[in-house]
């Protein structure tokens, strides 16, 4: 989809809106012709010379009119565009957003949320700017040609001198139009780099107070603020230099003229009225010509941020950020609906085979696993820390890219994982779940409809209803930005409750305990013991979990080494009777 | 109006540039010399063709006004290279100043701030500044000397129209700064509703796999559009007040014509002043109004920038409610292991809800404390109150034998180190990541601390040593992994505190064997506190405390209280037998 198309089907949202924008526009920037023709009129008055016959103060109030009118058509233009960006705004930072949230595939950011950010906010901007270019080039391309003409009608040969420097505005703007692109993508890296260093340094502040590392973070941020100087002072300078030859080429256009027309001017074939008539609109012209040479600048820097969109969304179809969706400007947007449990959904088996997934940056990841999660079952994938634990989970829910391999739900091969493998199939849990900065109970709920006693059990299995009651707010807490106001314990729970009050058939989570004491983490096994008729499928190298696993897959450099019970593993292979640690007798104790 | 504010804000950091501003200041007076020379080759051309002059001395006049604006066209470009330049060595000035202050600020101000709030705020609002930096003096000082120079000019031609150039202007001017605050509020309110719509995208992004694992996608679509909502009501309204300028301008402009033309027209009339003279007139009109519409596209950047000075004068005027002491009173604190003593502490987050009860206890130097305690028990408070991170609501803590509060932070800060669970990785290189961006450590010194922590072999898996990048949030390494990597940070640096909160909770029992030793040779010489779940890792420690609830039920040597058989550690320890060594105290409550 080339960059234009992607601007039309974007402006296309709201066409006729659009269409009563760019009409505004187009009379706005088309009266200046009136004003040129009355201030001609004047100088001819004033000179003596033959003219249409009207006295000078009926010209003077025809010219304030004239104004008026054009002042008016803008109030309404400014209110129309404005409404028309943040719509077209909203659309973009939409359609991104859902496709990141609920489009099929894996999704990961290019970079950190923070570099995200700035796409979402400086990216789209971008190509807002090149349609606001298209809603003023219908009346400004008017006002070229109209001017054209007239001056033409006037003397076509000073037309034809005086225009050179003008089509050489446009030829300078289109030729430097790539080096543009080029600083322009060097600035919104170097921003999105600064912007991703501000999120990792407030999102950990703690730790940076704790290390005394201020001064050091400071100083990194200065570097990377300078960097972005040195790219960013030329990008204005380039866009600078273009402004400033444009304004004086108009200068130079008066120049010339006077060169061409000091003859004629002297003969009385070129009067004082078609001079002033030229002034205007050289002026004019030269920032008009400035703005075609601008509208392919502006043009390829909308390419370079619809491709930096795109980054965020590699698998989405080109037409999906651009497309129509319900924005909901006016009214709140509908409650979400909630689907519910059917027979297909219930989980007989959940399986990979030999799946195979790879970190691109550090080549690392998991290579040939196979592994079976029957109903009721309770499996536990374990290994050394970096042996690939987290990437199998990942891979299986389909939340990163497989190479290889298959993943099946009640024997049926799934496609795309990632949008089948959601409540109330699956619901999951991370080694460092997120919170948000919102209510506890929202953070919990995330959208699932509110029934207080699904709520209360989920809380219960977590093991979080003693911290709801002592919390100042119970539910109704507002849990900080990342959560930071819970302790790492309390955001673990909560991330389990969330998980729990999904009622899912399989319930896959992640090293769930490291931020919990044994007794809170042997409660909630305990808790979700009692319910039968739930699969989990658990990466952990904790004994609560270890002990009650029905089967246990033990994992190393990413390849799987064996499987099966604790007992048969802590005989056969050295590796688990090292992760499960302590000395021998223990050991032969339990065994 | 707050214009005390901007002067203090531009002196402050235009100041350091002033050999660079003012080379600029000549850049742009030359420029003004020639906006004002150029009409007159104009007046001479038309007040020449009118005579009959020869047409080479016109042709001449023609030439003159091309040469006088190529002269300019080379000065406006590198006022506007000389601008840029300093306008953003100005603007990186106030985000550094900006982001060390908000660094310093402390953690109860973090606790409200989403991370894309600040992200907007540090770079959003002061970008918005660039502008008002770079061009607001030179242009508006320009402009206003450009508008006396046509006055004067203008007046020197005929004195009746001096005097109508100089009413337009003043009456411009009157309004314009009527105008001048017309968008202020209405802007800040703009900037303040993106700055929460970034902070919401910046979070939900951090949190895609959990928002979409677990079905919250649509909720949090949902969500995003009351925001963006919100973001277009006030968007519209500031940008609707910043255009009034735009209304006004043009209007006042078309009145400008009309005075230059009118009033020029009864002299030309009447004899006084020729042809070319309103010519003249005319193009400094198109001059003055070049020069106005200047000024209101400063004035409405000027909304921006009043808006973005108001939000970081705003977050600068925070001032940290902990201060460190007056230098004569500061303290120091001792070379080598450190005495840790809490004196009758309690403490409160709110103010209401005590975290931390009646704690009185010390830790001599050298001995190594095991703080066992379920979570919410009040330990890791205990370790945020002795980096000074809060301070106690009742009581003091002491650490060296000196009250946290008579000491330097930075000092104290250095002194103590901590192993946390969570640790927080950069999108930077593994050296930076260890070090924390301290350049004075050198690549020797790191290589050291690896080998002797017996990470070659993990260290060697990594693509380019020292320069390898860790990618955004960590990814590549293991939770695990992050963790030796928060220990090989302690190990950088000589502290006489030592402190592990829960430091092996995402090591396997095989790699945490691999760094007993390691954290044996830590604990050398120093003093420790290890907080811990699992008894095997306090097991070292030289005395065990358990709190609950924020009180000490149960403080002694870790050999007395094993053999005495009602205390709640012999007990632990006999259940821990029984079951396995991971057990913990609550269990024995029960």
């Amino acid at each position: 989809m080339t960059t234009l198309q992607s601007l039309i089907r974007l402006a296309r949202y709201r066409p006729w809106f659009f269409l009563v924008t760019c009409m505004a526009w187009g009379v706005f920037h088309s009266i200046p012709i009136l004003l040129a023709l009355l201030i001609r009129e004047i100088f001819n008055v004033l000179g003596s010379e033959p003219g249409i016959g009207l006295d000078l103060w009926t010209l003077l109030a025809l010219l304030v009119a004239t104004s008026v009118a054009r002042v008016s058509v803008m109030v309404g233009g400014v209110w129309l565009w404005s409404t028309a960006y943040y719509t077209l705004i909203s659309l973009l930072r939409r359609n991104l957003f859902d496709w990141i949230m609920t489009g099929p595939g894996t999704h990961r950011l290019p970079g950190s949320p923070g570099d995200a950010v700035t796409r979402f906010r400086d990216d789209t901007h971008e190509v807002l700017m090149s349609l606001e270019n298209w809603t003023d080039f219908t009346g400004i391309a008017m006002m070229v040609v109209g001017s054209v003409v007239i001056m033409a009608g006037i003397d076509a040969e000073v037309t034809a001198v005086a225009m050179i420097p003008l089509v050489g505005i446009l030829i300078f703007s289109y030729a430097v139009s790539d080096r543009v692109q080029h600083y322009r993508r060097a600035t919104l890296e170097a921003t999105g780099r600064i912007t991703s260093f501000i999120g990792e340094v407030f999102g950990g502040v703690q730790a940076v107070k704790v290390a005394t590392a201020e001064e050091d973070v400071i100083r990194h941020f200065e570097d990377l603020n300078e960097e972005r100087r040195g790219v960013a002072v030329r990008d204005v300078l380039f866009s600078s230099l273009m402004r400033a030859v444009n304004t004086n080429m108009a200068f130079v256009g008066m120049g010339l003229v006077m060169v061409m027309i000091a003859g004629k001017m002297r003969g009385g074939s070129f009067s004082t009225g078609d001079f002033a008539l030229f002034v205007f609109f050289l002026q004019r012209l030269s920032w008009n010509m400035f703005f075609l040479g601008d509208l392919i600048a502006q043009h390829k820097r909308t390419a370079v941020s619809l491709e930096r969109l795109g980054e965020l969304v590699p698998a989405a179809p080109a037409a999906k950020i651009v497309e129509s969706a319900p924005l909901y400007m006016k009214g709140d947007p509908p409650d979400i609906p909630i689907r519910d449990k059917n027979e297909a959904d219930r989980l007989e088996s959940f399986e990979i085979r030999d799946l195979v997934s790879t970190y691109p940056d550090s080549g690392r990841g998991i290579d040939g696993v196979s592994l079976r999660v029957g109903r009721g079952e309770f499996v536990v994938v374990t290994g050394t820390i970096g042996s690939g634990k987290t990437t199998l989970l990942r891979a299986a829910l389909g939340l990163i890219e497989r190479e290889s391999g298959e993943i099946l739900w009640n024997g049926e091969r799934l496609t795309d994982p990632a949008e089948v493998l959601v409540p109330p199939r699956v619901a999951y849990t991370s080694q460092a779940p997120r919170l948000f900065s919102d209510s506890l109970q929202r953070n919990i709920l995330l959208g699932q409809r509110q029934e207080e006693e699904r709520l209360e059990e989920a809380i219960n299995l977590a093991v979080l209803d003693h911290d709801v009651r002592t919390l100042e707010g119970g539910l109704d807490t507002r849990v900080g930005p990342r959560g930071v106001k819970l302790s790492g314990g309390q955001v673990q729970r909560s991330a389990a409750a969330r998980m729990f009050v999904r009622e899912a058939e399989l319930l896959v989570i992640d090293d769930l305990s490291s931020a919990l004491d044994v007794e809170t983490e042997r409660l909630l096994w305990e808790r979700l013991f009692e319910r039968r008729d739930v699969a989990c499928l658990v990466a952990s190298h904790r004994r609560a979990a270890l002990t009650r696993a029905d089967r246990i897959l033990l994992l190393d450099g990413g390849r799987p080494v064996a499987e099966g019970s604790l007992d048969e593993l802590l005989k056969s292979q050295p590796l688990m009777r090292e992760l499960w640690s302590g000395g021998g007798d223990e050991v032969e104790e339990l065994v | 109006m707050r214009i005390g504010r901007y002067g203090d804000v531009l002196v402050t950091y235009l100041r350091p540039q002033w050999v660079r501003g003012t080379l600029l200041g000549v850049i742009i007076l030359g420029s003004i010399a020639m906006q004002l020379l150029n009409p007159q080759f104009v007046k001479n051309f038309i007040d020449g063709a009118e005579a009959g002059s020869p047409v080479e001395t016109l042709v001449g006049f023609g030439l003159l006004f091309l040469g006088a604006t190529v002269i300019n066209q080379i000065l406006t470009v590198l006022a506007a290279w000389q601008g840029a330049h300093v306008g953003w060595v100005a603007t990186n000035a106030l985000r550094r100043d900006l982001a060390a202050h908000i660094v310093r600020l402390e953690m109860s101000f973090h606790n409200n701030r989403t991370p894309g709030e600040l992200i907007e705020r540090v770079d959003g609002d002061i970008t918005a500044l660039a502008n008002f930096f770079s061009q607001f003096v030179v242009r508006v000082a320009g402009a206003a000397i450009l508008i006396v120079g046509v006055v004067v000019v203008v007046s020197l031609e005929d004195w009746r129209m001096g005097l109508g150039v100089s009413l337009y202007a003043l009456v411009t001017f009157v309004v314009l700064y009527k105008m001048k605050d017309v968008a202020m509020s209405a802007t800040e309110q703009e900037r303040e509703a993106s700055a929460t719509a970034y902070g919401f995208i910046e979070e939900r992004l951090a949190g895609i796999e959990d928002i979409r694992a677990n079905g919250g996608g649509r909720f949090a679509l949902r969500s995003l559009q009351l925001v963006l909502r919100q973001m277009l009501l006030r968007g519209r309204r500031a940008w609707m007040r910043r255009s009034r300028f735009w209304f006004v301008l043009i209007t006042l402009f078309s009145l400008g014509d009309v005075v230059a033309l009118g009033l020029g027209s009864e002299l030309l009339f009447s004899g006084v002043i020729s042809l070319g003279s309103i010519f003249l007139f005319y193009l400094y009109a198109q001059t003055l109004w070049e020069m106005v519409e200047q000024i209101i596209q400063q004035m409405a950047d000027l909304q921006k920038a009043g808006a973005g000075i108001e939000r970081v004068s705003a977050l600068m005027a925070i001032e940290p409610q902990m201060s460190d002491p007056v230098e004569q009173k500061q303290q120091t604190i001792p070379e080598g292991a450190l005495a840790v003593e809490f004196r009758d502490l309690s403490f409160s987050y709110n103010g209401e809800e005590m975290i931390l009860r009646d704690l009185d206890f010390r830790l001599e130097p050298g001995r190594v404390l095991g703080l066992l305690g379920r979570t919410g028990s009040g330990k890791t408070t205990m370790t945020r109150l002795l980096f000074r991170l809060y301070d106690p609501t009742r009581g003091a803590v002491r650490v060296g034998d000196v009250d946290l509060r008579d000491v330097e932070r930075k000092l104290l800060r250095s002194r103590i180190a901590m192993v946390t669970q969570e640790v927080q990785l950069f999108h930077a290189s593994v050296r930076d990541n260890l070090t924390f961006f301290d350049r004075t450590i050198s690549d020797e010194a790191i290589m050291e601390v690896i080998d002797d922590l017996g990470l070659s072999a993990w260290f060697g898996r990594l693509s380019e040593g020292l320069d390898t990048i860790l990618s955004a949030g960590g990814g590549g390494l293991s939770a695990g992994e992050g963790q030796l990597l928060a220990f090989t940070r302690v190990f950088l640096h000589d502290p006489g505190l030592v402190i592990l909160d829960e430091p092996s909770s995402r090591l396997d029992p095989a790699t945490e064997r691999l760094l007993e030793s390691a954290m044996s040779k830590l604990l050398e010489n120093r003093t420790g506190i290890i907080i811990a779940h699992r008894l095997a890792t306090v097991a070292r420690a030289d005395e065990i405390m358990i709190l609950d609830e924020g009180r000490i039920i149960e403080h002694g040597e870790t050999g007395a209280l094993k053999n005495k058989p009602d205390s709640r550690f012999a007990q632990l320890l006999k259940t821990a037998g029984m079951i396995d060594e991971s057990a913990s105290v609550e269990e024995i409550e029960r």
